[in-house]
C-alpha cells in the first residue's frame, strides 16, 4: 500500500510541478520587461485556456511582422513600431526577428500551421514562391490613403517594385523594403602597395580585373595568404549571382527559367563559366579555402576585391579592420564585346499574408515602417521611396553614383518558384569545376540535365 | 600519454575561449594569433547586456526547460526500461523496437507534423511546448533497459518471495542499483536538451522565450557576425553543463555497484 | 503445489510490464510516433507546405532511386557512419578502460575528453572552420611539420575525412561514458577471482570484461550507428554539403529538400528510406548480438 502511495505521490508531485511552472512561465513572460523595447510584448500562449487577448477590455488588434535580424537596423524598426503604436493605441505591433536564412522558412511554417502572421519582408529571390503559391495579398491602395494601385506604385522609384520582388504574373503584392545592387569593391591601399593607381587602374573589363587581382594576390610558400578575388563557394547564392551577371553580359537570359535553360546550349554559357571558374583554377587569384565569407574576408583584408557588396557594405565595413578610406566600389567590369550590364539588382519586399485577420492595418504598418528612408539611409541601406533625400544619399553612401547610376543597368536575377533548387544546381556546377577539376563543358552539360529535371519533375 | 589525448580534445575549446576574448579582427587574423593581442573582456559584457538579445532570460528559459525535460525523462526511462528489461509480456520486443525506431527518423522529418500538433494543443511558444517533446528519448530508455537487464533476476525473485510488491521492488531495489545508469542518462539528456537548436527554432516565436542555442545562432548576422560575442555566448553555454558534469562524474566514480546476493 | 501457484502467478506478474511501460508509450505515441506516421504518409504526396497535398503514389520513391544526388548522399552517409563507428568504438573503449585504472587527474582528463560533447555545434563549428582554413592552424601545422598541404574542406576527397575527424572528436566522450558506466558495473569480485587463478590482462579482458559488457556493447554500437547516420548540424554549419556534395549526408539532404526546396513529400520519402535503412541495421545488430550468448 505504502509503495502505491509513494508512486502516486511522486507522479502527482511531478505533474503539479509541471502545471505550476507553466502557469508561472505564462506570467513570467508577461511580467518580464525585455530590453528590446515595447514592441515585443507577450506573444507566449501556454496551456489551453490561457488566451491572452480574448475578452480583455482594450480589444487590441495585433499585427505580427516577421523580418530578418540585422543590427543596427533592428533597433530602428523597434522604434518605428513603438511610434506606430503610440499613434494608433488600438494596435499592437510585434516584430519577430530571425536570422536571414531562417526567416522565409519561419514564414512558411506559420503559413502551413495557421500561426500568427500578418506581414513579413523577404528578399526577391524567395518572394516569387510566396506570390506564386497564393499566400499573399495584392496591394491594398486604400490602406495607403490612395485611390488606385498606380498611385501606390508611384510612391517609389520606377521599376523598384519589380526589382525588389513585389511583382508576379502581372500583379503587385509587395512594397519595396530595400533595394540594392552588387558592385565590385577593391582595396585601394593594396593597389598602391603594388604600384597601381587607385583611379586610373580601376579595371573596366574582366581581363583587366584578372590582371589587377593577380598583382594584389599574395603567396607565401605556395599558399595564397591574400586572395586577389574571393567569394563564398559554400553558399551557392553568391557564385550564382556573380555568374548570372556574367551570363547576362554575354547576352544570355538568366532572368527566367526558360531563358536559363536554353542558354545552356549556347557556347557563351561555357565562356561565362570559364571566366568565373578560371579565377580559382587557372588565374590563381582565388583560393576558396582561405576563408568562407567574402564580406568578412574583404573587411579583414584577406582579399583585394569582391563582387557581392551593395551600398549597405559601407556600414558593415566599419566593424572591420580595413578602413573605409582604403576601399572603393566600382562598376562591375564588362566583357570586351559584352553587353553593358552591371551587377545583380535585388532587394527586399514587404508583403501581407493571406491569412492575416487585419489586412488593412498590416498594410498600414508596412507603409509606416517604410516611410523613413532618410533614417534608414544613415546605415547605408537604400530604400527607393521617392521621399528619400538625394543629399543624404550622397552623404551616407560614398560613391553612391556607382550604385545609383548602375541600378538601371543591373542584372535582373532569376524569378522562379524553384529558385533555391536552380541556384544550388548552378552552385554545384561551379563547384564541380573548381573542386573536382571537371571541364567547364561537361559541367554545363550536367547542369542542363539538372535544371531540366528540376523544371519538369 | 593520456594527457596528450586530453589536450587534443580540449584544444579547440581553449581556442574558443581565447578567441572569445579577442577583438573581432583578431579572431580571424592571418597570421594566426593564438593569444589575444588585445584582451577584449567586453565581449562577455556585451553578450549579457545586449540590447536586442536578453541572454540572462535565455539562460533562465534553458534552465527551466532542461530541468523539467530531464526530470520527466528520468521518470519515463527508468520505469519503461525496467518494464522492458525484466518483464516478459506479449509485445515486449515489438514495442521496444517501436521505441527504438523513434531514434531512427531524423528530427527534421517530424518537425512539421509535430509543430502542427503542438500548435493544436495550444502549446506553441510555451515552456510545455518545449519540455514535453524534449523529454522523450528512445536512447535513454534503451540505456536503462540494457543496464537493468544486467541486474540479476535472483535479486528480484527473492524480493518477490519476501512479499514485496512490484512497485516496491522498483523503488527499493532497481533504482538504487541503477544509479550509474540514471546519472548517465541525466548527463546525456541534459546536454542534448541544453544544446538543442532545431526544435526551439521552430516552436519559439517570441524573443523572451528563446533558449540559449537559439540566442547564439542569432549572432550570425547576414553581413556581419560578431565572433567574439558569439564565441563568448558559446563558452557561457558550456560552463553550467561542464560544472554539472564534473560534479556528477565524481559521483559516478564512487557509485560502484556491488551486486551479489547477501544470502 | 508452490510451483504451480508460482507459474500462474508468475505469468500474471508479467503484465505489470504493461503498467511500467505505459506512460512512456503514451507520450511517445503522441509526440513522436504519430508525427512519424504522418511524415511517412506525406511521402506519398507532393506538398509544398502551403498548397494542397497532391497524391502521387510511389512517384517520389521511383524518382529517388534514379536520383543521383540521393544515391550519392546515401553513399556518403553510409561511409561516414561506418568509418566513424569503427574509430569511435575503438577509441572510446580504450579510453574507458584507461579510466578504470587509478590514474592521477582521472576526473580532469575524463572531463577533457567529454567536453566536446557538451559544446553547442553552432559555436564550436566556428573554431573548426578557422582551423581548417588554408591559413588556419591545422593547415599551418601540417605544412610546417609534415610538409604537406592538406585541402581540409576544399577537396572533395579530403573533406569527408575532415568531417569524420570533427565528428569523432565530438562524439568519443559520449561513448566513453557509456563504456565507463558499463565497466564500473562489473563486480570487482570477478576480477579478483580471476587474478587468483592467475589470469593476465588480456585474459581478463577477453573472458570477463567483454562478456560482462555485452549489453553495453549492444547499446553503444546500435546507438552510434543511429546517431552518426543522423548527423546533420555539423555538415550544415561547416560545409553545407560541399565540396561537390562530398559531405552531403542524408540528414542534410532531407533538410534541403523539405525546407529550402519546399518539396515536403520528397523529403519525407527520403526519410522513409532513411528509416528503413536504420531499422534494417538495428535489427541485424540486435540479432547478431543476441545470438552471441
Amino acid at each position: 500500500m505504502k509503495k502505491l502511495i509513494t508512486l502516486s505521490t511522486v507522479l502527482i508531485l511531478v505533474v503539479t510541478l509541471i502545471i505550476t511552472f507553466s502557469i508561472v512561465g505564462c506570467k513570467a513572460t508577461t511580467a518580464t520587461a525585455t530590453t528590446a523595447g515595447a514592441a515585443t510584448t507577450a506573444g507566449a500562449v501556454t496551456t489551453a485556456g490561457a488566451a491572452t487577448t480574448a475578452g480583455v477590455a482594450t480589444q487590441k488588434i495585433k499585427i505580427t511582422y516577421v523580418r530578418w535580424t540585422q543590427p543596427p537596423y533592428d533597433d530602428m524598426y523597434l522604434k518605428f513600431a513603438k511610434d506606430f503604436m503610440a499613434k494608433n493605441p488600438n494596435i499592437e505591433v510585434e516584430i519577430l526577428f530571425y536570422p536571414d536564412p531562417d526567416a522565409p522558412g519561419k514564414v512558411k511554417t506559420a503559413m502551413s500551421s495557421g500561426g500568427a502572421l500578418d506581414c513579413f519582408s523577404v528578399n526577391n529571390f524567395e518572394s516569387s514562391w510566396f506570390m506564386a503559391n497564393n499566400t499573399v495579398e495584392e496591394i491594398m491602395p486604400s490602406a495607403f490613403g490612395k485611390q488606385s494601385l498606380q498611385e501606390v506604385i508611384d510612391m517609389w522609384e520606377p521599376g523598384s517594385l519589380k526589382v525588389t520582388g513585389g511583382f508576379y504574373n502581372d500583379k503587385y503584392y509587395g512594397i519595396p523594403e530595400e533595394e540594392a545592387n552588387y558592385s565590385a569593391w577593391i582595396n585601394t591601399a593594396y593597389m598602391k602597395e603594388v604600384g597601381l593607381d587607385p583611379v586610373k587602374d580601376i579595371p573596366t573589363t574582366w581581363d583587366e580585373f584578372v590582371n589587377v587581382a593577380k598583382k594584389m594576390t599574395v603567396k607565401k610558400g605556395g599558399t595564397i595568404t591574400r586572395d586577389g578575388f574571393a567569394t563564398n563557394l559554400k553558399a551557392s547564392v553568391f557564385p550564382f549571382l556573380i555568374l548570372s551577371a556574367l551570363m547576362e553580359q554575354k547576352g544570355l537570359d538568366w532572368s527566367t527559367e526558360q531563358g536559363l535553360l536554353s542558354s545552356l546550349d549556347k557556347p557563351e554559357a561555357i565562356e561565362a563559366l570559364k571566366t568565373f571558374t578560371g579565377w580559382a583554377t587557372t588565374d590563381g587569384i582565388w583560393d576558396p579555402g582561405l576563408f568562407d565569407d567574402e564580406r568578412e574576408g574583404f573587411g579583414n583584408g584577406k582579399t583585394a576585391t569582391f563582387l557581392t557588396g551593395g551600398s549597405w557594405y559601407w556600414g558593415v565595413l566599419k566593424q572591420y579592420s580595413v578602413k573605409n578610406e582604403d576601399v572603393m566600389p566600382f562598376k562591375y567590369p564588362r566583357f570586351k564585346d559584352g553587353k553593358d550590364i552591371g551587377g545583380v539588382g535585388y532587394g527586399y519586399t514587404s508583403m501581407v499574408a493571406k491569412q492575416s485577420k487585419n489586412k488593412e492595418w498590416a498594410w498600414k504598418w508596412l507603409d509606416y515602417m517604410s516611410s523613413f528612408p532618410n533614417v534608414i539611409i544613415t546605415g547605408g541601406l537604400y530604400q527607393p521611396r521617392k521621399t528619400l533625400d538625394p543629399a543624404l544619399v550622397k552623404q551616407y553612401v560614398p560613391n553612391s553614383d556607382v550604385f545609383v547610376n548602375e541600378l538601371p543597368k543591373a542584372t535582373v536575377a532569376l524569378t522562379s518558384t524553384k529558385f533555391n533548387e536552380i541556384k544550388d544546381a548552378v552552385g554545384a556546377a561551379i563547384d564541380r569545376v573548381i573542386t573536382k577539376g571537371m571541364s567547364n563543358e561537361d559541367s554545363i552539360k550536367q547542369l542542363k540535365i539538372d535544371v531540366t529535371q528540376i523544371l519538369t519533375k | 600519454m593520456l594527457i596528450i589525448i586530453g589536450l587534443i580534445f580540449i584544444f579547440p575549446i581553449i581556442w574558443m575561449v581565447l578567441s572569445s576574448l579577442k577583438l573581432n579582427k583578431d579572431v580571424l587574423a592571418i597570421p594566426i594569433k593564438f593569444l589575444p593581442p588585445t584582451w577584449n573582456f567586453k565581449s562577455y559584457y556585451n553578450v549579457f547586456t545586449s540590447q536586442g538579445y536578453d541572454f540572462p532570460r535565455y539562460f533562465l528559459n534553458s534552465v527551466i526547460v532542461a530541468i523539467f525535460a530531464v526530470l520527466i525523462n528520468v521518470f519515463l526511462s527508468t520505469i519503461a526500461g525496467y518494464g522492458f528489461a525484466k518483464y516478459k509480456f506479449k509485445g515486449n520486443s515489438f514495442l521496444f523496437i517501436v521505441i527504438l525506431s523513434t531514434m531512427m527518423i531524423p528530427f527534421q522529418s517530424i518537425i512539421i507534423p509535430l509543430f502542427v500538433l503542438i500548435k493544436k494543443m495550444g502549446l506553441a511558444n510555451s515552456y510545455l511546448g518545449l519540455i514535453l517533446p524534449e523529454s522523450l528519448s528512445g536512447f535513454c530508455i534503451f540505456l536503462m533497459r540494457q543496464f537493468i537487464k544486467s541486474i540479476p533476476d535472483e535479486v528480484i525473485e527473492s524480493a518477490r518471495v519476501d512479499g514485496a510488491s512490484e512497485f516496491r521492488i522498483f523503488f527499493s531495489i532497481i533504482i538504487p542499483m541503477s544509479k550509474l545508469a540514471i546519472i548517465s542518462i541525466i548527463i546525456f539528456h541534459l546536454q542534448w536538451v541544453w544544446n538543442l537548436l532545431i526544435w526551439p527554432l521552430i516552436v519559439i516565436t517570441s524573443p523572451e522565450m528563446r533558449t540559449v542555442p537559439l540566442g547564439i545562432s542569432l549572432f550570425s548576422g547576414v553581413y556581419f557576425t560578431p565572433y567574439p560575442e558569439q564565441l563568448a555566448a558559446g563558452v557561457s553555454a558550456i560552463a553550467p553543463i561542464l560544472l554539472l558534469y564534473i560534479f556528477l562524474s565524481r559521483y559516478f566514480q564512487t557509485s560502484i555497484n556491488i551486486t551479489g546476493l547477501k544470502e | 503445489m508452490k510451483r504451480k501457484k508460482n507459474s500462474y502467478y508468475y505469468n500474471k506478474l508479467q503484465n505489470y510490464g504493461y503498467i511500467f511501460i505505459a506512460p512512456a508509450i503514451i507520450m511517445f505515441f503522441i509526440f513522436l510516433i504519430y508525427p512519424m506516421i504522418y511524415s511517412f504518409y506525406l511521402s506519398f504526396f507532393d506538398w509544398n507546405l502551403v498548397g494542397p497535398k497532391i497524391f502521387v503514389g510511389f512517384k517520389n520513391f521511383i524518382n529517388l532511386l534514379s536520383d543521383g544526388r540521393f544515391l550519392n548522399s546515401y553513399k556518403v552517409t553510409i561511409y561516414f557512419t561506418f568509418l566513424s563507428l569503427l574509430i569511435i568504438m575503438i577509441l572510446s573503449f580504450f579510453l574507458a578502460l584507461s579510466f578504470t585504472a587509478n590514474i592521477r587527474f582521472k576526473n580532469i582528463l575524463q572531463s577533457m575528453v567529454f567536453l566536446p560533447v557538451i559544446c553547442t555545434m553552432v559555436a564550436i563549428a566556428i573554431v573548426w572552420k578557422f582551423m581548417f582554413q588554408s591559413t588556419g592552424l591545422l593547415s599551418y601545422i601540417s605544412s610546417i611539420i609534415f610538409h604537406v598541404k592538406i585541402p581540409w574542406l576544399t577537396s572533395y576527397t579530403v573533406a569527408p575525412y575532415s568531417m569524420i575527424f570533427v565528428y569523432v572528436w565530438k562524439a568519443v566522450g559520449y561513448y566513453m561514458v557509456i563504456f565507463l558506466a558499463g565497466l564500473l558495473n562489473i563486480p570487482e569480485v570477478y576480477y579478483e577471482a580471476a587474478e587468483i587463478d592467475g589470469a593476465g590482462f588480456w585474459s581478463k579482458l577477453i573472458y570477463i570484461t567483454i562478456p560482462q559488457l555485452k549489453n553495453t556493447i549492444i547499446l553503444a554500437f546500435t546507438s552510434c550507428v543511429i546517431f552518426t547516420f543522423s548527423a546533420f548540424e555539423q555538415q550544415y554549419v561547416m560545409t553545407g554539403g560541399g565540396p561537390s556534395r562530398s559531405t552531403e549526408v542524408l540528414g542534410l539532404l532531407i533538410y534541403k529538400e523539405a525546407f529550402e526546396y519546399n518539396k515536403f513529400g520528397y523529403g519525407s520519402a527520403i526519410s522513409v528510406m532513411f528509416f528503413i535503412t536504420l531499422l534494417f541495421f538495428s535489427i541485424i545488430q540486435l540479432r547478431i548480438f543476441k545470438s552471441e550468448t
